[in-house]
């Protein structure tokens, strides 16, 4: 029967074992992503209303500036899909809700995030973002259907910008008493504004629900979906023999006995909540659609299986983005749930391959304490990874991950990067624990208890005292598992070599880090290019070039003057360049067209990439978890290296001491400083390998200008030709 | 050679070496500019220095991340003023070349930014001055040679990236003989080579 599920979920899943390739945004950009953040500011100052005071109208104004370039940030971002399966459904179960209103259908516009978390939010751009995350947990078409009808009511209540308002004026009214007390008062009462607004949601949502044919208790089910959303989306119990086989037996104690139960009962209490407790949202949608008749209502209008399978997908699409934010222990545990449904897919298992060898990586480096999970703190069968992921200790974890990765090998001798995974596990097993290979043995751990031995009396000789503690310690080391987790490997002339290349390795490490010395110099007193790096580069690919334009005392931004200065740093590198013969590829989220889709989800990878590699700093390497993508982009694009550049420039204070002095000894210095303005800029560069993510040239200068023309020109010039300088 | 086939002749090197730049410090490769500087002694409303400016036309080139150097040459025709019925304003005309060298501050790439110079002139002048000396009116006509150094400080900045703005002062001393420094002339060219400000423009080159 097993066999007979498996074959049929093989034949009608979309995705083949060890093949399952991440979601990608296709066809055009939409108009959201590639108008510019200034110019739908612009639009959206015809909605100010005339008749308001003045005080309105400058709250209006803000909201419309601050949250379109908010909201920009995030659709540029990376994370937003568009024109995928997933987000095509999504849009065609708001079609269904909005049927009866055109007007209404035309102004949103729907979009699903590639983020874990289970939540939905409109924005008051009309713009309705749903993270993977949910969908994931959803059980069926109809809960969606009910959440985008709040998002959707949301949007048509006008309830952001409201909010915005409101909180204005909240602050406005609370300015007297004593600061804290203040604060307090003052979220409070937000709070509750932003609590009514969501009861209005839940009302207006139920209304434009009940309008389609979708069943009712689709409602109850998605407010369950909200109250357990920080758990994973299957409660499977979890036992130690997923990681176990004939040569790799854990200690009973490893299995945790008894789990944390999922607790049943929401929490009343939203005193501190900007939502209502779920119980109380409960009976206001229950007594809303008490009267209601559920007959002929369905829980999958579009297609049950369309959902079933785009579930899968985005349970599958939660796997990366758990890697991607170290949440080592959810990706293993999402992955084991899937195996429950797919138990040969090599994908699931590469990705627990991938997730043990980060855990591994950071617990090496001594910096796991801020991705680290305390299983008495989780509800459900996950605490009982967590609680045996704890208990290894470092170099047991070690030996599994190394083995576990190993073992893939030959299902992925294709892959260059996973081959160089498990070279560099093997390679830190050799680095920190290579004094402990001597205790793994060849062969199977015995299972069966060794024969009593009987304790010599006080009067035997020494050499039989001797003798049973030796007895003794080789039955100790004997019983713990983990040296026999190479047990069949130690007899394989490649593992052997492997090994054999790691301490060489090690020896060769040793020397070097003795001459070595980073140049990156991370003292604020330096702050300023010494012009010394020359990479030899013919052609880099530049990506998000950043620009910052802060007001004076470096405090809040200026959006639109720093959007135009960005596009005008896109010309300014590009410009330099093309002095220098250097080709430089622009990847800019800011300024794709709606045709560059390719380049947009490239951008997408190189991002979170980049922002990898900035995370590991200088005391960890470690290879990331989407570099083959990497390696083929790099490889499209024919660049050996990436750039990352930008500005952050502000204005500060005129010193008046300063001009006294030049007044009264230099009329015309000081007739030079009266027409310029005084500030400061920082202007940076990092150029990382596309293969390793090793840093190939990192500046940082601080200058005491703002950002003029010439000296950000002359910068950008010194940056490309370091990089284009051969040594 | 005069100083207009000087300038003529950097002109014209200007726009030869109008091409893709290579990869070396300076404004975008360029190195050498060639600028004109307007000198005018500190607190300039105050008599004599109202009238006594010095022209200064500058070629420097930069030698490293931070520094530079130059060749400079100066002319003036100072005047003192005198109240004194018996004798007429004394002239001082000349000019002088000299050599500079300029760094910058760590924050800077040469030529943009904060500058430090040490500054070697030799100043060639010829002094006349015309006075009563009881009998009649006497012109008095003298030659000065004067080593000078001077220490200064200034502010560089690039527009259009070809046209090269600096401002700035400098404080300097004259070697004189013994005879040498009570004389008019000498009062008169320490006064406005001791303590100047400056004001400059300029174009790159190469």
């Amino acid at each position: 029967m097993k066999l007979f599920i498996l074959w049929t979920l093989l034949f009608i899943s979309p995705f083949a074992f060890s093949q399952y390739e991440p979601i990608q945004s296709s066809g055009d950009i939409p108009k959201d992503l590639t108008t510019p953040s200034y110019i739908k500011y612009q639009q959206e100052l015809e909605n100010v209303d005339r008749s308001a005071k003045r005080r309105t109208r400058k709250n209006q104004k803000e909201f419309f500036l601050e949250s379109n370039y908010a909201i920009d940030d995030l659709l540029k971002s990376g994370y937003v899909l568009f024109n995928d399966p997933v987000t095509n459904y999504v849009n065609e179960i708001a079609a269904i809700l909005l049927k009866d209103d055109p007007q209404l259908k035309k102004e949103l516009r729907f979009y699903v995030v590639r983020s874990a978390s289970v939540n939905a939010f409109a924005t008051g751009q009309g713009i309705v973002l749903v993270n993977m995350g949910l969908i994931a947990q959803l059980k069926n078409e109809a809960q969606l259907a009910f959440i985008l009808a709040h998002e959707i009511s949301h949007y048509k209540e006008e309830h952001a910008l409201e909010f915005f308002l409101t909180s204005k004026e909240i602050d406005r009214k609370n300015k007297r008493g004593f600061l804290r007390r203040r604060d307090f008062n003052t979220t409070l009462a937000k709070n509750q504004f932003s609590k009514e607004q969501e009861s209005e949601a839940d009302e207006l949502g139920l209304e434009l629900f009940l309008k389609s044919n979708y069943n009712l208790r689709a409602v109850d089910g998605a407010f369950n979906v909200l109250q357990y959303s920080y758990l994973p989306f299957a409660d499977v119990p979890f036992n130690k023999s997923f990681f176990e086989d004939d040569y790799l037996i854990f200690a009973p104690d490893y299995q945790l006995d008894s789990i944390n139960a999922i607790s049943q009962k929401a929490n009343d209490d939203d005193t501190e909540s900007t939502h209502p407790s779920l119980p109380k949202r409960r009976i206001a949608a229950a007594n809303i659609i008490k009267n209601q008749s559920n007959e002929g209502r369905k829980d999958f209008i579009i297609s049950e299986s369309t959902f079933k399978t785009l579930q899968k997908k985005a349970r599958y699409e939660l796997l990366e983005y758990h890697l991607r934010n170290y949440e080592f222990y959810d990706a293993i545990y999402n992955s084991y749930l899937l195996q429950q449904d797919f138990p040969e897919d090599l994908y699931l298992k590469k990705i627990v391959a991938k997730a043990l060898y980060g855990m591994t990586k950071f617990i090496n480096a001594r910096q796991f304490s801020e991705y680290e999970y305390d299983e008495k703190d989780l509800e459900g069968e996950f605490g009982s990874l967590v609680y045996f992921l704890n208990k290894l200790k470092r170099y047991e974890l070690n030996a599994l991950t190394l083995r576990y990765a190993y073992l893939l090998k030959n299902d992925f001798s294709d892959d260059v990067v996973f081959q160089n995974m498990i070279k560099d596990i093997c390679q830190d097993f050799i680095n920190i624990h290579g004094g402990t290979l001597k205790r793994f043995k060849e062969g199977r751990p015995s299972k069966s208890p060794p024969s009593p031995l009987t304790k010599p009396a006080e009067d035997a000789s020494e050499e039989e005292k001797k003798k049973y503690e030796e007895i003794m310690e080789k039955r100790k080391e004997n019983s713990r598992f983990v040296y026999f987790a190479f047990g069949d490997l130690l007899a394989q002339q490649d593992f052997n070599n492997l090994l054999t290349q790691c301490k060489n390795e090690k020896k060769k490490l040793k020397k070097s880090e003795e001459s070595e010395s980073s140049f990156l110099n991370a003292n604020p007193s330096s702050y300023y290019s010494k012009g010394k790096f020359a990479l030899g580069e013919q052609k880099i690919l530049s990506l998000n070039p950043y620009y910052l334009k802060l007001k004076k005392g470096f405090e809040a931004p200026y959006l639109i003057q720093t959007e135009k200065s960005q596009n005008n740093f896109n010309n300014t590198i590009t410009k330099n360049a093309d002095r220098l013969n250097l080709k430089v590829i622009m990847l800019d989220a800011k300024d794709f067209s709606k045709k560059e889709v390719e380049a947009y989800n490239d951008l997408r990878d190189i991002q979170e990439w980049f922002g990898h590699q900035m995370e590991m700093g200088e005391d960890m390497e470690m290879i990331a978890f989407n570099q083959e993508r990497i390696n083929a982009i790099a490889k499209k694009y024919n660049v050996d290296s990436f750039l990352w550049a930008g500005v952050v420039s502000g204005k500060v204070p005129k010193s008046v001491v300063e001009s006294f002095w030049k007044l009264l000894f230099n009329q015309l210095s000081w007739l030079y400083d009266l027409g310029s303005p005084k500030g400061e800029s920082i202007i940076f560069s990092i150029v990382l390998d596309s293969k390793s993510g090793q840093p190939r040239m990192a500046t940082f200068d601080l200058v005491e200008y703002i950002d003029h023309k010439d000296v950000i020109n002359q910068r950008v010039y010194d940056i490309l030709g370091q990089i284009k300088k051969r040594k | 050679m005069n100083l207009k086939k000087i300038i003529l002749f950097l002109i014209v090197l200007t726009f030869a070496f109008n091409g893709k730049s290579q990869n070396v410090p300076g404004y975008l490769g360029k190195r050498a500019f060639l600028d004109y500087n307007f000198t005018s002694p500190f607190l300039t409303f105050l008599p004599p220095s109202y009238t006594n400016f010095i022209h200064n036309f500058q070629f420097n080139y930069v030698i490293r991340r931070r520094s530079q150097i130059g060749l400079n040459y100066d002319f003036f025709s100072l005047k003192e003023t005198n109240d004194d019925d018996f004798s007429f304003d004394g002239k001082l005309k000349g000019s002088s070349i000299g050599i500079n060298f300029d760094w910058y501050n760590r924050r800077a790439i040469a030529p943009i930014g904060r500058y430090f110079r040490l500054e070697a002139k030799y100043l060639f002048g010829n002094y006349t001055h015309t006075f009563w000396n009881g009998t009649n009116f006497e012109t008095e006509e003298r030659k000065y040679t004067v080593p000078t150094f001077a220490f200064g400080l200034g502010t560089r900045r690039v527009f259009f990236d070809r046209m090269v703005y600096n401002v700035g002062g400098s404080v300097g001393y004259a070697i004189l003989n013994a005879d040498e420094k009570s004389s008019n002339a000498l009062d008169l060219m320490r006064f406005t080579y001791f303590w100047r400000m400056h004001m400059g423009i300029g174009i790159l080159l190469f």
